[in-house]
């Protein structure tokens, strides 16, 4: 068994390639685990610390995040924010690549008819882990996809909004709005006089028949680092320091999110 | 006619099957009936207007009464008449993504099939085929379609063969499921055929 | 539509319980396993009976297996939480310091752990008081919630997640009405 190590490290670079390629952060990965730890040492202060907002947040920028924890970043700004944040796709390409290593390692290794009970456990982890990674990348698509699908008249109108999606998105977008207009016009709009026949109807007090994104909801926002002060819509400032947390409308955080300065939760 | 209904009252009555729909979470029969009623609603109220228009000699006044009501009409008939389709088929949606993208599965489903007018098997194939497109993007592995609202846990599931389903191919070969029986699967493998009801989790 | 109705604009219990399990948290394995490169970073070697710190998620499948014990982090034991309970009904307005994923790395431990852990019934008794404490205090808060800003700093996740519907509701509510002022005036 002590040899077994040696033969997989050399065969499916099981152990250590994925940070030799630079797929792991920069720093040894233990680091960036380590934040429990970092929690409990903050909070071990003593009372009369009751006020200042508390800096327990997971991974702080002191220590370098995963491409993996990035993403789960990624995931919940998009699906907390109102809006469509700028696609990932070079973090997601990235996670994939790293998925289809992980799955032809297994495949190696289970192969291997002197698998002892100890490597079915670490194939099994593997494999957890693979779903797990999966499965977050799955909600990330099909948060944006349900973004893209109700804005999609809008989308296909808007320059600035289309920045922010892949090539597919923008593609998937213009189809959608298209059988969507199509559907109406052949169930509805068809049959109608011509003066009422069109989807630009502007009535006062109604609300628009272009769904967009609506930037004055409400979020909650921490912020990961001291953030400049903000505009609030009573016309006061505000300053978060890191590990604030606010609710507030989207629109009052907006840029500090997209610059990764705060995060939703 | 002793009618006493008002204008809009048609309207609603879309609405209400809208609401009714929801509050069921079930798709209704398409009220093609109701839906012609409307739109023939919305001709007369046209002419209405039109004639009301030529008859008012008053071209620099403001515009009569009457007129103000029936456009008001007009827009809200019309509204109720994009949201009704609009609402039916984000509820389509909602089926297709539950039941994991399987249209054949969803159409063949004489009950539902009833309840859809043939503008809407239509716009469920188009929305599929757009979304085929569009998952053909990822790598066979992640399949979008795939659960999203039950972190995965244990990569194996326990389940029990509701409906026959026959022989499966999974990434560890063949299982040949028998109605009845249980089994300790991958989560992966089975995952549609949990959605789609063949078989159930343990 | 792609996302389910659960998931739209709010995130479940469970995707926090997922989030929350990529802490690293401390274990004494019961098994030995080769150092291992996982997307989340290298874990191991693990040899008993030396500590070792793995992701949560991994712990939980090692202990529900029967091939490690968890080690509770510091701030999950009667001292730590009791203190943190008077803390937090020192002050009526702010809420005391924990870590942001308390609840669900918690609950996770005493749902799979509990035998790990010292007094497991006194510990989860304190935090359904320091649940209780800081709701009080989100519901005092909902009283000042306004059009513009909240401050909720300490809250955690799980609790932030919970009063969610409510409070994005109301602040929306309250910023449409002050919208309509500003057009009438």
């Amino acid at each position: 068994m002590s040899n077994w190590g040696r033969e997989y490290e050399n065969r499916s670079g099981f152990f250590n390639d994925a940070l030799d390629v630079g797929q792991g952060p920069a720093n040894p990965p233990r680091q960036a685990g380590f934040n429990l730890d970092e929690d409990i040492d903050v909070a071990m202060q003593p009372a009369g610390a009751v006020a200042p907002p508390r800096r327990l947040v997971e991974n702080t920028e002191e220590v370098e995040q995963t491409p993996l924890q990035t993403m789960i970043r990624h995931w919940m700004n998009e699906r907390h924010s109102p809006d469509i944040l700028p696609a990932q796709e070079a973090l997601l390409a990235g996670l994939l690549d790293h998925l289809r290593s992980q799955t032809r390692n297994i495949q190696i290794l289970r192969d291997d008819p002197r698998t002892s009970e100890s490597e079915h456990i670490r194939i099994m982890l593997v494999q957890t882990e693979i779903e797990r990674v999966k499965f977050l990348i799955r909600s990330y698509i099909r948060t944006r996809l349900y973004k893209i699908e109700r804005y999609a008249r809008f989308i296909t109108t808007n320059a600035d909004i289309q920045t922010r999606l892949t090539a597919s998105e923008r593609e998937h977008a213009s189809r959608h709005a298209k059988i969507t207009d199509q559907h109406l016009f052949l169930s509805v709009l068809q049959s109608l006089p011509e003066s009422q026949a069109h989807l630009d109807d502007t009535p006062v007090f109604y609300p628009s028949m272009v769904t967009q994104p609506d930037k004055t909801r409400p979020v909650f926002v921490h912020a990961l680092q001291d953030c400049p002060p903000v505009a609030l819509p009573d016309g006061t400032r505000l300053q978060m320091n890191k590990g604030h947390i606010s609710l507030t409308p989207y629109h009052v955080v907006e840029h500090l999110v997209a610059r990764g300065e705060a995060e939703l939760v | 006619m002793s009618d006493t209904h008002q204008y809009g009252d048609n309207g609603t009555k879309l609405l209400m099957e809208s609401r009714r729909s929801t509050q069921t979470d079930t798709l209704m029969k398409y009220n093609d009936t109701l839906v012609r009623t409307l739109i023939r609603e919305q001709r007369d109220l046209e002419k209405l207007a039109t004639s009301l228009l030529e008859a008012d000699h008053n071209l620099r006044g403001p515009p009569p009464p009457a007129l103000l009501i029936i456009q008001t009409t007009i827009n809200r008939n019309k509204r109720c008449l994009l949201a009704y389709h609009a609402h039916r088929t984000s509820m389509l949606q909602n089926m297709y993504w539950k039941y994991g993208g399987a249209l054949p599965h969803l159409l063949s489903d004489p009950d539902l099939r009833s309840r859809l007018s043939p503008h809407e098997v239509d716009y469920l194939r188009q929305y599929n085929s757009s979304l085929m497109d569009f998952r053909s993007d990822f790598t066979y592995e992640l399949d979008i379609m795939s659960g999203i609202e039950k972190p995965p846990t244990e990569i194996q599931v326990r389940v029990r063969v509701a409906r026959e389903c026959g022989v499966v191919q999974t990434e560890n070969g063949t299982i040949d499921f028998k109605p009845g029986e249980r089994y300790v699967v991958r989560r992966a493998d089975v995952e549609h055929l949990i959605v789609q009801g063949y078989l159930e989790e343990i | 539509m792609a996302l389910p109705p659960a998931l739209r604009g709010s995130v479940t219990p469970q995707e926090l319980e997922m989030i929350a399990s990529q802490q690293v948290i401390e274990i004494i394995p019961l098994i030995a396993m080769e150092k291992t490169a996982f997307i989340s970073g290298a874990y191991g070697p693990l040899r008993p009976p030396n500590k070792s710190k793995i992701p949560l998620w991994m712990a939980v499948n090692l202990k529900q297996k029967k091939k490690c014990h968890i080690v509770p982090p510091r701030w999950l034991n009667v001292e730590f939480l009791q203190g943190r309970l008077d803390l937090e009904n020192s002050d009526s307005r702010a809420f005391c310091e924990l870590p942001f994923r308390f609840a669900e790395i918690a609950k996770v431990i005493i749902d799979i752990a509990s035998d790990d852990l010292e007094n497991p019934d006194q510990i989860r008794s304190l935090l359904k008081d320091l649940r209780e404490a800081r709701q009080a205090k989100c519901r005092a808060g909902l009283g000042q919630i306004d059009h513009s800003e909240l401050s909720l700093s300490n809250l955690g996740s799980m609790e932030i997640n919970e009063i969610r519907p409510v409070f994005v509701q109301s602040m929306n509510i309250l910023s449409k009405l002050a919208r309509s002022n500003t057009l009438e005036a």
